[in-house]
């Protein structure tokens, strides 16, 4: 798995990725940051699975899933989070 | 004035502490809690790897505990020079805010209120910190379990930061040659920044008052109820197993 780091104001995100030529395989999204609700940190894990590995995709997910999920992650923005992601590559 | 329970939880293991909280949790009365972390422990945040986060053969050999807390943040050494407190109310009480900023925030007043009594001034930063003299001297977790608030955090009346830097895993980059000087350019503790010792009995009583004040409530000293306990102890196996603590 590709890694990386990505420093925030809501702290410090660590990315694992797996993908292939086009989409997201596997992520792992750890760091010392606060996302609630907390079981929806995985659930977003998932629902990257397949995404393309363009800024545009992945901001859309992420952004789709905090209105949807009505997700608080103080600090952390999913632009942040689309941006390690991309760092990983 | 509303009123509020207290329990001074005294020496507690950090898996026995989130099995009482969620026990409180379960029952719902608001409660205050204050405690200290016995045995010391690394304790890593509930999104942290502890691979990433923790040198685990330094834990080892220093004979320290790993374990996880349900609730986000970054990873800590929790030793018994800390005072910790720990607050469990459902959003409806009004205690604690249902936001999880405006938690931080609320907390982050009591804690201020407490250093305000030693003529400290704490100024609230980022997220979850409080410091003095730009300096951290408060950190502070929150999570949500039952459909009740968990709000919890440090302040650090003294602290063994040697110990601290040996069993994180603090970039290289960021300590450079530093050692010790890296935590000390970072953080503070009651001790350093009054120039004294200050006993456990003086930051609790600071911590009392600092709190009512914030949470707008008036304390009185109660005990755990026999289900909280009853509770608690079945929940501590699930804080105290490989899976939780190595989850991720």
């Amino acid at each position: 798995m590709k890694h990386a780091m990505h420093k925030v104001k809501g702290g410090l995100i660590r990315i694992s990725l797996n993908h292939d030529a086009k989409k997201i395989k596997k992520i792992i999204i750890t760091g010392d940051f606060f996302f609630y609700p907390e079981e929806d940190l995985e659930n977003l894990e998932k629902i990257l699975i397949g995404t393309k590995l363009e800024e545009k995709d992945i901001l859309n997910v992420i952004k789709n899933f905090y209105e949807e999920k009505n997700i608080e992650s103080p600090g952390l923005t999913p632009e942040d989070l689309t941006t390690a992601i991309l760092k990983a590559l | 004035m509303k009123r509020m329970r207290f329990v001074d939880l005294g020496y507690i293991s950090l898996p026995m502490l989130h099995a009482t909280e969620e026990a409180i949790a379960i029952t719902g009365e608001p409660t205050f809690m204050l405690w200290i972390a016995s045995p010391p422990t690394v304790n890593v945040g509930y999104f942290q790897s502890v691979e990433q986060e923790v040198n685990i053969k330094a834990c080892e050999e220093l004979g320290l505990i790993i374990t996880r807390r349900p609730s986000g943040g970054g990873a800590v050494l929790f030793d018994e020079r800390e005072l910790y407190y720990s607050i469990v109310a459902k959003p409806e009480t009004g205690i604690l805010p249902k936001s999880a900023s405006a938690c931080f925030k609320r907390a982050g007043e009591g804690l201020i209120n407490a250093l305000k009594i030693f003529g400290l001034e704490g100024v609230f930063t980022g997220v979850n910190d409080v410091q003095v003299f730009g300096k951290k001297i408060s950190g502070n977790a929150q999570t949500n379990m039952h459909g009740a608030k968990v709000q919890h955090g440090t302040f650090l009346v003294d602290f063994d930061m040697e110990t601290m830097l040996k069993v994180l895993k603090i970039p290289k980059e960021k300590i450079a040659d530093k050692g010790i000087k890296f935590v000390e350019e970072r953080m503070i503790t009651l001790k350093k920044a009054l120039g004294r010792d200050v006993s456990m009995e003086e930051a609790k009583d600071a911590l009392l008052k600092g709190f009512q004040k914030a949470l707008n409530v008036e304390f009185y000293e109660g005990e755990l109820s026999e289900k909280e306990k009853a509770l608690a102890k079945k929940f501590v196996k699930k804080y105290e197993s490989k899976e939780w603590i190595f989850r991720r």
